[in-house]
């Protein structure tokens, strides 16, 4: 009598139990670190947020932290689908492509900023591909803005910035993909178009 | 032995960033680092690099590609705006000088001095041997007011200046094309 089959199938299903409710877990668990992911700063804006803080050493509480990342951006370019919207609407849709951003604020007194402490945030920065396009000062307040410093594409726009205002800081950065708003056929028109053309419409 | 090839090794991989630095360009005007002004005083500061002026150039090439073409051989501009007040007005005057006497030294040509009050612009060119505009810095204080220190790193012809001068109306840029084409000198 062979009663191998019968000792075989249950430990099978098991198995397949067993398989089934971890990979559920593990579904779950990606879900949940996808939606606390969306409370927390993208390692970039984490190290201008974290140089800043050093840069200007205070008692920095979080405000909010918000972080569209490319599962959520894509789930709205994926619902926009649904929904009849105009052509440049759509084009915005298409073109985002992740945002985050961060708001902390101090109930210290706001001093004038450590210059060599900032030279620091751009050497942060720089270590991790950024270069700094943009900084504005005065007293208190700072304005930062920083570009890749390779791979700056229409396809693939990416920036990080950092304003701090009083007792105030916001640090974030976006990507956006610009293809889809420079292929509207406005937009397209309005590129092709000679200057010594669109200056002759002006006058007109 | 082993530590020897340790060593060497260890030395090799600390000159490496070094190997990889890009080389100063012959345009390229040390200003040094600047610090902010305290007292209310503005600080602006801005250095776009080749790629972002190459994607802007990429933007208006059909619009107009003489432009385009004279953005392409743009491959740095940095512009420093200091406000000027009682406690780096001494320090700022002595920066210009410097920066000034630097750029003599090292045969940068200066193409516009102007005086007036309390305004003090100087322009500077950097040519290589074809005429070629490699640099353009300009450095203006102006008295209690600010100090602005800019420089344009490429590869310009002088004819591209005269064109965008023509297009866009601005006569000291036609003016600046003309004075360096080779036929000029």
């Amino acid at each position: 009598m062979n009663t191998q089959p019968i000792a075989i199938r249950p430990r099978g299903s098991a198995r397949l139990v067993v398989l089934l409710v971890l990979s559920g877990f593990a579904v779950l668990m990606l879900c949940l670190a996808g939606l606390a992911s969306c409370f927390f700063l993208g390692s970039d804006a984490r190290t201008l947020r974290n140089a800043f803080f050093k840069a200007a050493p205070a008692a920095w509480h979080q405000k909010v932290a918000v972080n569209i990342g490319p599962v959520a951006s894509g789930a709205v370019r994926l619902g926009s689908r649904f929904f009849k919207t105009p052509p440049e609407a759509r084009a915005g849709i298409a073109a985002f492509r992740g945002a985050e951003v961060g708001i902390y604020r101090t109930s210290e007194s706001p001093r004038n900023l450590d210059v060599s402490g900032l030279a620091q945030v751009d050497k942060a920065m720089a270590r991790r591909g950024w270069h700094r396009i943009v900084k504005v000062m005065k007293d208190s307040d700072l304005v930062m803005v920083f570009l890749p410093a390779k791979s700056l594409t229409t396809a693939r726009m990416r920036c990080c910035f950092l304003v701090a205002h009083g007792n105030d800081l916001v640090v974030g950065s976006a990507r956006c993909d610009l293809d889809p708003v420079l292929n509207l056929p406005e937009v397209r028109k309005a590129l092709d178009t000679p200057w010594s053309q669109l200056s002759l419409a002006r006058g007109n | 032995m082993k530590r020897s090839i340790a060593s060497l090794l260890v030395i090799g991989l600390s000159l490496l960033p070094l190997a990889t630095l890009p080389a100063a360009e012959p345009g390229q005007a040390d200003f040094g680092n600047f610090e902010a002004p305290g007292n209310g005083g503005e600080f602006v500061e801005v250095n776009l690099p080749a790629n972002l002026i190459a994607l802007a150039a990429r933007f208006v090439e059909k619009q107009d590609a003489d432009v385009a073409k004279l953005l392409a051989s743009v491959k740095q501009v940095r512009v420093n705006v200091i406000g000027v007040n009682d406690t780096n007005k001494e320090g700022l005057q002595k920066r210009v000088q410097k920066v000034r006497t630097d750029l003599a030294s090292q045969g940068w040509e200066r193409i516009v001095t102007a005086q007036q009050q309390e305004q003090d612009v100087s322009v500077f060119l950097k040519m290589d041997q074809n005429s070629t505009i490699q640099g353009l810095t300009v450095v203006v204080i102006d008295g209690s007011k600010q100090a602005v220190f800019a420089n344009i790193v490429g590869n310009i012809k002088p004819e591209q200046l005269t064109m965008l001068g023509e297009k866009l109306n601005i006569e000291p840029l036609k003016k600046m094309g003309a004075v360096t084409a080779p036929e000029a000198k």
